[in-house]
């Protein structure tokens, strides 16, 4: 297991040049042909936050979830949110879509999950900032709130990086478990508190609980808590955040690890 | 450092195959639920010197490819090892790593980027290359326009031209027009002449003959024969015919 870790580890340091190079490359290879290129994600993540927004304004009449402003509750869940779906999505396949390279070339594989991750990651970033700007505008910063979402920022790319690791794996070798995936991450989005707030649920404790078992509910927490209402996290969920990350990670590199040596015969 | 610049040892690759790809997951564990091992290469030894021209020849199937997978470091042994001193050009998959979308040029950089190449690396040799592949203002091009002779010769001469020490060749002078055969196969003499070492898998005896000064004739997963070039092919032939 420790070997595995290192591993992994010692793969990303001496490759690091070659993944961010990749990743630059890789964030472009799906809109090269399109002319307005990366901006089409923009408007795509416009448009899904333009309907959430309106439908949810409509709906509940006093522009209101838990007591903030709509338009930025739904903000600071589903920008990052935005991120996520894409990296659950693509860097689910990390592994599978780059058959070329693992079959005709001597490449860290480990490295292609990572690679995946941090082309979304710099993708998205202009949107990242959008958001810190419009809660500056908005002055929902105090003092220690950048603080909080650098340190959210960190645990939302560690959780990513964690999972996509451990997951690629699995779909590479089976596309019965991609399908079973992708369905779970389609209905994902209605089980976090993004587009809904606590005050629902608030009554049904055992509900909570549930909806908080997945580390992500941690990371939406903190980013609205970062945008608006500066509340620290428990120390015990931030405690049960960490280890499912580290978890995920550890049995990741050990998977990958495994896997590495049959990947080119097996894909 | 040692003379070898290839050093193989007891070397055995063993292929697993399943009825679903994931059943590959409790075997990993458990080594059961495999349906069937096919061993491509049983208990291999073999020493390649630097500068060394060794032609590799026997059946499809035989396991020819899969050891030069192996020496490449695209497959991992099942058993045994495999020890490579210098850098490996490999001509496998001439078109692998290219990316339709990028321009004749950026896939230059991007392959040498994927091969472990720098950008000055390429920088230096992007004009020769260029000038080598010949495919005119297709370079500047995307990928998905062109023949697949024209992007199998830009791997082509991706790969010679990035300096290797050891080079891995598998049937490619099937690549391209008459034009560029000649030109490539004058180029690889080059290389050969340079003295670099060369691993050549070819079922023409007429490009052994005039490549190679070595032969392994590769029979049902062992080194049947190891030696003599004339000798090598006379062995294969006569195989060949008895089956006949």
């Amino acid at each position: 297991m420790f070997e595995a870790i290192r591993y992994v580890i010692n793969e990303h340091i001496s490759n690091r040049k070659l993944l961010l190079k990749m990743a630059v490359v890789n964030m472009s290879k799906q809109t090269l042909r399109t002319s307005l290129g990366v901006f089409w994600v923009y408007l795509h993540d416009f448009l899904y936050f333009f309907v959430f927004c309106a439908f949810r304004i409509l709906m509940s009449g006093t522009g209101q979830i838990d007591g903030i402003n709509s338009v930025v509750y739904l903000m600071s869940g589903l920008i990052p949110w935005f991120f996520i779906s894409e990296v659950l999505n693509q860097g689910a396949a990390a592994i599978r879509n780059n058959k070329p390279i693992i079959q005709s070339l001597k490449f860290p594989i480990t490295i292609l999950p990572s690679v995946e991750v941090t082309a979304i990651f710099l993708k998205r970033l202009p949107t990242f900032l959008f958001i810190f700007a419009v809660c500056i505008y908005y002055g929902y910063i105090g003092s220690f709130h950048p603080l909080l979402f650098i340190y959210f920022m960190l645990c939302l790319l560690l959780l990513m990086y964690s999972l996509t690791l451990f997951v690629s794996a699995f779909i590479a070798v089976s596309t019965d478990l991609h399908q079973f995936y992708l369905m779970f991450v389609r209905v994902m989005l209605y089980t976090m508190p993004i587009v809904w707030g606590y005050k629902h649920i608030e009554k049904y404790p055992a509900i909570m609980t549930i909806v908080k078992i997945n580390p992500m509910v941690y990371i939406f927490n903190g980013f609205r808590s970062a945008f608006v209402t500066g509340v620290l996290p428990t120390a015990k969920y931030t405690a049960y955040f960490w280890i499912c990350t580290v978890l995920l990670f550890s049995m990741g590199s050990f998977v990958q690890y495994k896997l590495r040596r049959y990947y080119s015969d097996v894909i | 450092m040692s003379e070898n610049a290839i050093t193989i040892k007891e070397l055995t690759k063993t292929f697993y195959l399943f009825n679903k790809d994931y059943h590959i997951l409790p075997w990993l564990f458990t080594k059961k639920g495999c349906k069937a091992e096919k061993t491509a290469l049983d208990h291999i030894s073999l020493e390649i010197k630097k500068g060394e021209r060794v032609g590799l020849i026997g059946k499809n199937g035989a396991g020819k490819s899969t050891l030069m997978k192996l020496i490449a470091g695209i497959t991992f042994p099942t058993w045994g090892s495999v020890e490579v001193h210098g850098k490996v050009g490999s001509f496998i998959n001439l078109s692998a790593g290219f990316n339709p979308d990028f321009t004749g040029r950026k896939n230059l950089y991007y392959k040498g980027m994927l091969t472990g190449r720098s950008e000055k690396e390429i920088d230096s040799v992007i004009d020769d290359i260029i000038e080598f592949v010949d495919i005119g203002e297709y370079i500047d091009l995307p990928l998905r326009m062109y023949s697949s002779g024209m992007s199998a010769r830009l791997g082509f001469a991706l790969a010679v031209f990035t300096d290797p020490d050891i080079l891995i060749i598998d049937e490619v002078f099937a690549v391209g027009d008459k034009n560029f055969q000649e030109k490539s196969k004058a180029k690889t003499t080059e290389l050969f002449n340079a003295g670099k070492t060369v691993l050549f898998s070819s079922h023409s005896d007429a490009l052994i003959r005039q490549f190679c000064d070595r032969v392994i004739y590769i029979k049902d997963s062992k080194v049947a024969f190891d030696g003599d070039v004339e000798e090598g092919l006379k062995i294969y032939n006569d195989d060949v015919r008895k089956k006949k």
